[in-house]
């Protein structure tokens, strides 16, 4: 069989082929008026030549629309639980926002740039715990190029002091443990509009850690170390580890737009970061 | 929720206009040859086939896509895979053929250039201008009356019960040239007539009436090269002559 390409476009062609039917399909190259002997033609999973109508009783189609609109305005009255109650935004490179309500179920999920609208296309995140969100949205994020070895995510955490204690450490640890088991990259956690506040992070001293975070961030992220881990990819940065292939850069990792320095309290095996 | 109802919308719109559903394969470009290159294991440039491949399966994926299959991207990934696997398979079924593109002798004529010793590229050249402008010529006319060759594409009959039947309304036309005469007056199908005249039903024809309309501006002048290339389909049951 031939067939004769009539019209090209981006992602197909229409041809017409010897017994006198058009096709739409791959259009692989082609120029109009060309002859093809072979081609990919375009199955759209329904069929809808030839099917006879059907009647309906709209009627009832219309009264269960309305009793669903009528149980839903009902249900969202009573939806407190959907209101936001903290939000994180994630950032890697699509950046992402988190809403959660008091129960840490996700309620609100909105791409706050292109590539964050493209990350969360389709994704159903309904009743889901924070972490597992997250934890998805970066697999999602790997699968689709924007995370990649050597990258970075940041957690900009936007909701009362009592909030951000609560869930701070468990967050950061959790996405360190999930990460790691997939790639080496920087985790930095931020507070929005913090002011002059202080938060402690316990490390461990005296062992060579292996952790993605670096010691000397000092601009905008909260600092851990981890036990070392020598399998799970996480590296420490020195000042000296210049070949860890993680940098930070403190001068323009303005998401925060703060600029922390750290104070090496070495007696109590503490790090003050001061926000 | 909101980028989910977005992509949704988007794909809703693109369902009923060719020209959105190319804005959104556009706008995931990316996407799909990411697609395209985990199935290939390497970088799927845009010269290659499978990056075609993938592209046509991303458009069937928003003419074929409803709520209830879940995630649109995920439905996209699925039928992207699907495609090229089919695709490869039909490949590899080629395998152990000879190309026409390969050389005879290093250096020398390809096959395919040996085989079509008889046929002059310059003649074949001046028939693709000349076919090239029947197209440009055709698609001109067809937006006053409303079609498009997507349309017939959507339009076209696939079952040959069908298609022979709209061939007769066509074979029909082409005998009675008054018709084709009203047809290019009134820019409208005159279907009652046709109907009446090849014994089809008017329902059929109502049904395909954007390919038979196509059809036989085919037949009106000035189409020869296009009527050439059915005239196997134009000429059963001794009808018109190409």
């Amino acid at each position: 069989m031939k067939y004769m390409v009539m019209e090209c476009h981006f992602s197909y062609a229409v041809v017409l082929d010897e017994e006198g039917k058009f096709w739409n399909v791959a259009n692989l190259h082609y120029e109009t008026g060309q002859i093809v002997a072979e081609v990919v033609k375009m199955e759209i999973p329904l069929e809808k030549e030839e099917t006879v109508p059907r009647k309906s009783n709209r009627w009832i189609y219309g009264l269960a629309v309305a009793a669903a609109c009528l149980v839903l305005a009902m249900t969202s009255l009573l939806q407190i639980n959907q209101m936001p109650y903290a939000s994180v935004y994630l950032t890697i490179n699509p950046e992402v926002l988190i809403g959660v309500n008091r129960k840490d179920e996700v309620v609100r999920l909105e791409g706050c740039n292109e590539d964050g609208k493209r990350l969360i296309d389709g994704f159903a995140y309904q009743k889901e715990e924070i972490s597992r969100v997250m934890d998805q949205l970066i697999d999602r994020a790997i699968e689709m190029g924007y995370l990649h070895e050597g990258g970075q995510i940041s957690l900009t955490l936007d909701a009362n002091e009592e909030w951000i204690i609560r869930h701070k450490d468990p967050i950061t640890e959790h996405l360190i443990e999930y990460v790691s088991q997939k790639m080496s990259v920087t985790i930095e956690v931020i507070q929005k509009n913090a002011q002059k506040q202080e938060a402690i992070i316990p490390v461990r001293p005296d062992k060579d850690t292996e952790s993605s975070f670096e010691e000397d961030s000092g601009d905008s992220g909260y600092e851990e170390e981890t036990e070392d881990s020598g399998d799970s990819g996480y590296e420490e940065e020195t000042e000296d580890s210049g070949d860890s292939g993680y940098e930070e850069e403190t001068e323009d990792s303005g998401d925060s737009g703060y600029k922390e320095e750290t104070e090496d309290f070495g007696d109590s095996g503490y790090e003050r970061l001061r926000l | 929720m909101q980028g989910e109802h977005q992509i949704i919308k988007l794909v809703y719109q693109a369902k009923k206009d060719m020209q959105k559903a190319d804005d959104l394969i556009r706008s995931y470009i990316p996407y799909i040859r990411s697609e395209a290159s985990k199935f290939l294991s390497r970088f799927c440039t845009e010269q290659d086939d499978e990056f075609s491949i993938a592209m046509i399966a991303f458009h069937e994926a928003i003419l074929g896509y409803e709520k209830s299959r879940g995630s649109f991207l995920q439905y996209a990934s699925m039928l992207i895979r699907s495609r090229l696997i089919d695709y490869h398979r039909k490949e590899v079924r080629h395998r152990g053929h000879i190309s026409l593109q390969e050389e005879i002798k290093e250096g020398e004529r390809t096959l395919m250039e040996e085989l079509a010793d008889k046929n002059d590229p310059i003649e074949e050249s001046v028939n693709l201008q000349a076919t090239q402008r029947e197209i440009e010529e055709l698609s001109q006319i067809l937006p006053q009356f409303g079609v498009s060759f997507s349309d017939v594409a959507d339009n076209s009959p696939k079952q040959e019960r069908t298609l022979e039947a709209c061939m007769a309304a066509v074979r029909y036309a082409a005998a009675n040239r008054f018709l084709l005469d009203l047809l290019l007056k009134k820019k409208k199908l005159p279907l009652a007539q046709l109907a009446a005249g090849c014994g089809v039903e008017r329902k059929t024809l109502e049904r395909h009436r954007k390919y038979i309309l196509i059809m036989l501006l085919i037949q009106t002048n000035g189409y020869e090269n296009i009527r050439w290339h059915i005239k196997e389909a134009l000429n059963r049951k001794g009808g018109m002559t190409a």
